[in-house]
């Protein structure tokens, strides 16, 4: 299984963040792929993308007709620059990890600074 | 007051056979909470399995802590190590008599809040159905039985922090989670299950025995403390940016030359993992 999509449920699970506003910016999805994205037994059915349309994305084999984002928020902030760049491995995953390691690390933790 | 941690290797070994080791910035945030209450009184204890007593012996760093002590069971009395990966605090917790504050080894408490009756976490988690999913999504073994007496619309606790302050409770608590994991069938599921286990029980087993349950700050207030570090979701950011984790792990170095002077030769120690 991709460690970035692991990793991404880790962290969301760990930040409870969410995406609802989350935007593309100038991402071209239609690149984009889940290629053999699975999961294990984790079930997905209660995600949504909300307003985000998916309807571009190749998602291989992966059955995304119950697939949504829509319980994730993410408050204020905003992906609208981020760039996937030469992220495009054939097994992939999901829309956040590429650019969280460019992201400050309050974001996901809290308290940092008072190192 | 005994503030406990611990580190499980089985989880690791698990998963792939190679030499057990921690990132440096887990290790510097382990000194620096271990080093924070042990500068304000308190007595630490890291809980272990043989070979993560072993990773701190072999590595220098056993004396951060006023005692290595091994209670973490190396087979994890047969749980699944991958589906319970947290399952090492719930031994400790066990074999800890209360009352005793449980830290994350990522967690740093840099002064603490009035303790006294209640059980102190770090916040409330909400009740996301892909994280906490509905009970019916857990496959059990025969003779395993959901609590029909338990509030399952109470909030998860977040066990980051977790301050409990009386035995029998405490006893309960451990009870119910090992009791679950251990009733749980195996499975590709390696969030909901232990989160289950961990965080939504523990809510809902202080509701169910009537004891109080308060937390440091609500989830949307944690930035607006200066009390807690919490590296929790960061640590992902370190291990794929160099940059973030060398400033880090800098700041961390002159957090312990100034704080912890005597101290000052982990840095090398953590340095060379």
């Amino acid at each position: 299984m991709d460690n970035y999509w692991r990793n991404y449920i880790e962290l969301w699970y760990k930040s409870q963040f969410s995406i609802s506003s989350f935007t593309l910016g100038s991402y071209n999805p239609s690149s984009f792929s889940f290629g053999s994205f699975q999961y294990g037994s984790f079930d997905i059915s209660s995600f949504s993308f909300g307003s985000f349309d998916i309807s571009s994305f190749n998602f291989g084999s992966f059955d995304i007709s119950s697939f949504s984002f829509e319980s994730f928020q993410y408050g204020s902030f905003e992906y609208g620059s981020f760039e996937y760049g030469s992220f495009n491995e054939a097994v992939v995953c999901p829309l956040l990890p590429p650019p969280f390691k460019n992201e400050p690390l309050n974001i996901f933790g809290y308290g940092i600074e008072l190192i | 007051m005994n503030v406990i941690y611990s580190l499980s290797t089985l989880p690791h070994f698990s998963k792939r056979s190679d030499t057990f080791k921690l990132d440096k910035f887990e290790l510097y945030t382990a000194a620096i909470s271990s080093l924070t209450r042990r500068h304000d009184g308190d007595y630490t204890i890291m809980h272990c399995d043989t070979r993560g007593a072993e990773f701190f012996e072999r590595i220098g760093l056993a004396g951060l802590w006023n005692e290595i002590r091994l209670t973490i069971p190396d087979d994890f009395e047969n749980i699944n190590p991958r589906m319970f990966w947290a399952a090492g605090k719930l031994f400790a917790l066990r074999e800890t008599p209360a009352p005793l504050l449980m830290l994350d080894t990522d967690f740093i408490a840099w002064d603490l809040p009035p303790l006294g009756n209640n059980i102190v976490a770090a916040h409330r988690e909400s009740l996301n159905p892909a994280t906490y999913p509905p009970i019916e999504h857990f496959r059990m073994r025969s003779g395993y039985e959901f609590n029909p007496a338990y509030n399952y619309s109470a909030m998860p606790l977040n066990t980051a922090f977790l301050y409990l302050p009386d035995e029998e409770f405490k006893q309960y608590y451990t009870d119910c989670a090992i009791n679950f994991m251990k009733s749980a069938w195996s499975c590709e599921d390696f969030l909901c299950y232990m989160v289950y286990a961990e965080q939504r029980l523990l809510a809902m087993c202080a509701e169910y025995r009537n004891r109080q349950a308060d937390t440091l700050f609500e989830f949307d207030n944690r930035y607006n403390q200066s009390i807690y570090t919490h590296t929790w979701g960061a640590k992902q950011i370190m291990r794929d940016n160099p940059h973030e984790l060398m400033r880090f792990c800098e700041k961390c170095k002159l957090r312990i030359k100034r704080d912890f002077p005597e101290w000052e030769y982990v840095i090398e120690l953590i340095e060379k993992g």
